[in-house]
């Protein structure tokens, strides 16, 4: 019981520790530094707050946004487009990853198409889609499926083709089915790669983001981007671009880096098995 | 158990699903408040008319946002006249932290 108490304390004074670590305020520092040299900059330059916002300025820009409901409103709209278009992206990637990685009739199908499309970015898509869907949440969000399917897909073609044969061999002599395989050998063994794929995507998909919503749409943070630039309200440009790297940072840190830790902790095993041969 | 729960990821997201459900709570409990006087001006085709007055000056959002939701017929100040929006458009503006006030309002018969 004493133990139990003794234990929680250290893991909670451990949690603590973890806030106010020296490496988490280096970061802090640093980020203060280059606050400091924006401000310092602006009288040097000399130039109108139109070109070249002060600090001060942007976080009075983005105060009025968040009064005006115009930010959470835009944050909510590019959070939800994201989301839903990482998951179609991902959810394909994996599928016809595993169908390539796996077959090897169907990689020699689709494998000249998928290079094919992959040599066209989404970029030359956009206007197209825009023509076909109009302005909207279509074309955002196949845009960013497109953008987050290539590397998931490359990625888990490489990790199923990177399970090592003997224990695709050790599994169908104890008798599993293709199936079983898939869910107990190889979908665990090409975890680590799948994931280094969407953390690869979802970056991607993240920058793909600010552009469709440039061109395809009426809210969400890419749009406070481009309707500042338009409207000579560069500092609601620069909000918009400080919160597109907040968010990044939160949800890198906070979700794709602990379960990527998570996954190679947990399903690593065929890498370090492999290692040991 | 008790480990999964002191996850940073685990206590970040329960933290904000608490803090979300928390801002909703407060934003129907305020924005029932705020419908409260244009309730009796419902008519038969569950359609109003009111006052919209904003707590800030409006910009282009807002007047996307009032267009999104009825005919805007004027806007004087922080205050859009709209006519014509149905009363769940009009109880879902009214949950904005934004929006200070509907109020009753008849539109001109021209």
């Amino acid at each position: 019981m004493k133990t139990a108490a003794i234990n929680d304390r250290n893991s909670g004074i451990a949690s603590l520790r973890s806030l106010v670590s020296p490496r988490a305020w280096k970061g802090v520092l640093g980020l203060l530094g280059i606050l400091a040299l924006w401000q310092t900059s602006i009288p040097l330059i000399g130039v109108s707050e139109y070109f070249y916002p002060s600090p001060a300025a942007v976080a009075r820009a983005a105060i009025h946004l968040v009064k005006t409901g115009i930010l959470p409103a835009y944050i909510g709209d590019s959070l939800g487009r994201y989301l839903a278009g990482v998951s179609i992206g991902v959810t394909l990637g994996i599928l016809f990853g595993l169908l390539i990685g796996f077959s090897a009739g169907a990689s020699r199908m689709l494998s000249p198409i998928i290079n094919f499309f992959f040599a066209i970015v989404e970029v030359a898509w956009i206007p197209l889609f825009v023509l076909w869907w109009g302005y909207g949440l279509k074309v955002i969000l196949v845009a960013l499926s497109y953008i987050v399917f290539f590397p998931v897909l490359y990625n888990t073609i490489l990790g199923v083709r990177s399970v090592p044969q003997v224990l695709i061999n050790a599994a169908y002599s104890l008798g599993a089915t293709r199936l079983q395989l898939i869910q107990e050998v190889i979908l665990p063994a090409a975890l680590p790669s799948i994931f280094t794929g969407l953390r690869l995507g979802a970056g991607f998909a993240f920058r793909g983001l600010i552009f469709s919503e440039m061109i395809a749409a009426k809210s969400g943070v890419g749009y406070l981007i481009f309707e500042g630039a338009s409207n000579q309200q560069t500092d609601r440009t620069i909000v918009g671009m400080i919160v597109m790297g907040l968010l990044w940072l939160f949800i890198e840190r906070i979700y794709i880096r602990p379960l990527e830790a998570l996954t190679v902790d947990r399903w690593g095993l065929a890498t370090r098995a492999e290692d040991r041969e | 158990m008790q480990r999964f729960f002191r996850h940073p990821t685990i206590l970040t997201t329960i933290t904000m699903v608490i803090l979300y459900a928390a801002f909703q709570l407060w934003s129907y409990r305020t924005g029932a408040a705020k419908f409260e006087p244009v309730a009796a001006t419902i008519r038969p085709d569950g359609r109003l008319s009111a006052e919209i007055v904003l707590k800030v000056a409006p910009e282009r959002f807002h007047i996307e946002m009032m267009q999104n939701a009825g005919r805007v017929v004027e806007i004087r100040g922080h205050s859009f006249y709209v006519a014509d929006i149905p009363t769940e458009s009009a109880r879902s503006i009214a949950r904005n932290y934004w929006v200070e006030a509907l109020r009753p309002w008849t539109p001109a018969k021209s």
